[in-house]
């Protein structure tokens, strides 16, 4: 057994609260293994970040800097991190509740979605989404996610491949110009212009790239005070059983972390 | 098809959909093994989520983007 895939069977025991999302979804829709930690989509209910803190504290994990697991910080987009050993492996488990760049209605459909899916995980539309991030190599993997997209429409949405974005704007060129605006560089791809294309695309990764470095941002911005405090609350909960860690950084985080991020204000 | 196609993963990378589930399992609990080895490098930072680095790490602050 996967320590990832046991982990979201102990998650969803008895209900669904569990998506495993990122680097490990990116291995479950078999296009490569690069990432060595665990996150998953939960479910923004009480519940549910109660039964994983449960499952976690049975595997004698510790919260790492992050927000706490607990529903007012979550529904405000911020991450909570926590990490266990079990032999010789370090698992690190990261967990939202609302991933980056998914509307409500699609996170709803989301988890519709994954109701009866045995290991549940985000699918490649969605997770083309969320691998929007300021780090380039995840535009390698969206390249890949995209080409699993059978939906040409959706995939001239979200394709990084001049080459693919050109043979869709052939085979389906009124449902490609109907997308012009929507993502304008597939002009380039009903004309052909290959070159053109290209450079778009890469102009378009920049910008997405530099627009989750924004996000980021603000999160560190907002945390700041929280991030002075965490050294000295890092040696109060050491060796503390995780329930009585997460309430001690509860009661420290009301104080000083707030529950919702400003969004970005118009450029 | 247009005999051109823009290559993204490797295709060892993509080999991964021939296997079983079995070997998929093997072959990804070997990975996460064996990317033990660089625990030490990256104890303070973050791949995921909102957050970048540990703030009790005394080391250089990352870069806000990220090649890697």
């Amino acid at each position: 057994m996967n320590p990832y895939i046991a982990l979201t069977e102990e998650f969803n025991r008895g209900d669904l609260r569990a998506i495993v999302s990122s680097g490990q979804a990116v291995v479950l829709l078999r296009l490569s293994v690069t990432s060595k930690d665990g996150d998953w989509v939960v479910k923004e209910t009480a519940e549910a970040l109660t039964h994983v803190l449960a499952v976690l504290q049975r595997h004698g994990a510790h919260y790492r800097f992050g927000a706490p697991l607990d529903v007012r910080w979550m529904a405000g987009g911020w991450s909570a991190h926590l990490e266990f050993q079990a032999d010789s492996l370090r698992l690190r488990t990261d967990f939202v509740t609302r991933p980056p760049r998914l509307s409500p209605a699609d996170l709803a459909a989301l988890w519709e979605q994954q109701r009866s899916v045995a290991v549940p995980c985000v699918d490649p539309l969605r997770l083309v989404a969320l691998k929007q991030t300021g780090r380039e190599r995840d535009y390698a993997v969206i390249g890949e996610l995209a080409r699993l997209i059978a939906d040409p429409e959706k995939q001239s949405l979200v394709s990084r491949s001049a080459d693919d974005l050109v043979e869709l704007a052939a085979k389906h060129g009124a449902v490609v110009r109907g997308l012009l605006t929507r993502r304008p560089l597939l002009t380039h791809a009903l004309s052909g212009r290959r070159d053109d294309l290209a450079a778009a695309l890469d102009a378009e990764r920049r910008e997405m790239m530099a627009a989750d470095v924004r996000r980021l941002d603000r999160y560190a911005s907002a945390s700041a005070v929280w991030a002075a405090a965490w050294p000295a609350l890092q040696r109060d909960i050491i060796g503390l059983p995780l329930k009585a860690q997460h309430e001690l950084i509860v009661a420290r985080a009301l104080d000083v972390l707030p529950f919702h991020v400003a969004p970005e204000s118009r450029r | 098809m247009t005999g051109r196609r823009d290559e993204f993963l490797s295709e060892e990378d993509l080999d991964l959909k021939n296997l079983s589930w079995d070997e998929l399992l093997a072959w990804w609990n070997l990975w996460l093994e064996q990317a033990q080895a660089s625990n030490d490098l990256d104890a303070h930072l973050y791949s995921h989520g909102v957050f970048r680095v540990d703030p009790c790490w005394k080391g250089p602050a990352p870069a806000r983007e990220r090649f890697l």
